[in-house]
């Protein structure tokens, strides 16, 4: 299992390009959804509902999903089959956009989205093999953020100067790129018992049996508990500081806003391969207490900050924890799961966790927002964050293997 | 939307039918603010109890979708059709106060943004 793994040139670069054009499938999947059914003559209610099945239908496949990558023999297969469903959604979205069509896309584009987390993490884990997963992951991270932050630049301005509906073709479009580039990774170098996290013997394989294994290592539950409360403190930041841009920054709101989502995605490209270096050399604890000690910072600075460049400026500390993170949960999981060969399982248990957490956390802070003002919300966001913190310094083990 | 009830060639009208061409839904349709600007989209209309047509809720600003508020316009300063535009929807108020007016939040009082105050006008939340 420990054998060095050499992958081609090909491969590498093709696993790098696939990550990139998953930013353009997947941005216009976004709150920008909600836009684009007002203009097709959606109600609230309707819209609302539409985004709550895709919400439910992703939190419910994260576990299948990873059961099934741990399964298959071929991630890259698995991979390709979800990219396709992911256009498939997005060219049905766009040409018809009626309630049953809209929510049937929906809940496919969200089981294929649970589908692609794993499988890229799987990918990578084959492709490199373990001891050269800390750099891949940083290149993974660098690939992913420069799409994330290009694709929200090219959607925001193909729904400012064609149409709402433009972005949804543009999407289905971008499966091409990402088709092809999935498909010069060579299949043969994706190493299956690598990508699955080492193999499980009789006793432990299937969902249940996986499940009791991962559930007994208490590092998982600490670090799913850190990510938790990272993420009910993080998901709702920005869309809070977005709406105070617009009420406070005049006609430049919205470019100000653009440059708060494109901005730290451009920072994480360039420090994640950093960050996956250093988390092979310093380890995964200071990483993970860095990127967690500075949300409760984030959100303290934008309960006090009222200027709108200030405000710009705070939200870069979220390039800080995204680079991190980017690299740092994928990598926690396979140190935690390594070996029992479920490490797909155990990224759809973080990935539902985490979906849970956002979901909740989102209506929450909106909650508190109306009722006590935005100052109030970030303060119990920092307060959030902190407890993240505390928790992870407390109990959290360094992962690293020894043998590095 | 199939009508197994019968048709229009059902025997007894129960009411006039009258036909236009230049009925349209107004949600979804871009507001124009007082300089051109875009003042966002209109994606609800809200009546009071009687049934007459006060505000419009327009969701306002943001990218991609994220930092737009959900803020409600007087009907009476919204201005269909400007210098014979069909399809335009204009509105006089200053966007600055657009910007910064209370959010529409389900449940709760709704606080309307108009051009002058009149005597519904609730006051803004705190």
């Amino acid at each position: 299992m420990e054998q060095a793994l050499q992958p081609s040139q090909r491969s590498v670069s093709g696993l790098d390009w696939f990550t990139f054009f998953l930013g353009d499938i997947q941005t216009g999947f976004g709150p920008f959804i909600s836009v684009y059914l007002v203009t097709q003559k959606w109600n609230q209610t309707d819209i609302g509902l539409v985004l709550s099945i895709g919400a439910l239908a992703s939190l419910l496949s994260q576990i299948p999903a990873g059961a099934l990558v741990d399964a298959i023999r071929s991630e890259r297969s698995a991979a390709a089959a979800a990219v396709l469903a992911i256009g498939v959604s997005a060219f049905v979205i766009a040409v018809l956009p009626i309630f049953l069509a809209v929510a049937a896309a929906r809940v496919l584009q969200s089981m294929a989205s649970a589908l692609l987390g794993p499988a890229i993490a799987a990918i990578s884990l084959g492709l490199v093999g373990r001891h050269a997963l800390p750099a891949r992951l940083g290149r993974n991270a660098r690939f992913a953020s420069a799409g994330n932050g290009a694709a929200a630049a090219l959607m925001g301005a193909c729904g400012h100067f064609l149409s709402a509906q433009a972005v949804f073709f543009v999407t289905a479009g971008f499966a091409v790129p990402a088709l092809a580039a999935l498909f010069r990774i060579r299949d043969s170098e994706v190493n299956a018992a690598s990508a699955h996290g080492g193999v499980c013997d009789e006793r432990t394989s299937g969902i249940g049996p996986g499940l009791m294994l991962l559930l007994r290592k208490r590092s998982l539950w600490v670090f799913a508990g850190g990510i938790i409360l990272f993420q009910m403190a993080n998901t709702p930041m920005l869309p809070l500081a977005g709406s105070e841009l617009t009420m406070r920054a005049g006609g430049s709101a919205v470019a100000l806003v653009a440059i708060c989502i494109v901005l730290p995605q451009a920072i994480a490209a360039l420090f994640s391969p950093w960050v996956g270096n250093l988390a092979r050399s310093i380890g995964r604890r200071p990483l993970l207490l860095a990127a967690l000690g500075v949300l409760p910072v984030r959100g303290l600075l934008f309960a006090f900050v009222t200027g709108p460049s200030s405000i710009v400026a705070v939200q870069m500390l979220d390039g800080v924890s995204a680079s991190v993170l980017g690299v740092l949960i994928p990598l926690v999981i396979a140190d935690i799961a390594y070996g029992t060969g479920h490490f797909n399982l155990a990224q759809g248990l973080i990935g539902m966790a985490v979906g849970l957490a956002a979901a909740i956390s989102t209506s929450a802070a909106g909650y508190v927002a109306d009722r006590f003002g935005e100052h109030a919300a970030f303060l119990s966001l920092a307060g959030t964050a902190a407890c993240g913190f505390l928790l992870l310094t407390l109990l959290m083990p360094e992962t690293r293997p020894s043998d590095k | 939307m199939a009508n197994a009830a019968g048709g229009l060639s059902d025997a007894k009208p129960a009411a006039t039918l009258s036909v236009s061409q230049h009925l349209e839904s107004v949600l979804g349709k871009r507001l124009a603010g007082a300089s051109g600007e875009n003042a966002g989209r209109i994606v609800d209309v809200l009546v009071d109890g009687t049934g007459q047509v006060r505000a419009a809720v327009v969701d306002y600003g943001g990218f991609l979708g994220i930092g737009s508020r959900k803020i409600a316009i007087s009907w009476s300063d919204l201005r269909f059709a400007p210098d014979g535009s069909p399809n335009a929807v204009a509105v006089e108020i200053p966007p600055e106060r657009l910007a910064r007016a209370p959010q529409v939040v389900a449940g709760q009082p709704v606080a309307i943004v108009s051009a002058h105050k009149p005597p519904w006008h609730r006051a803004a939340r705190k």
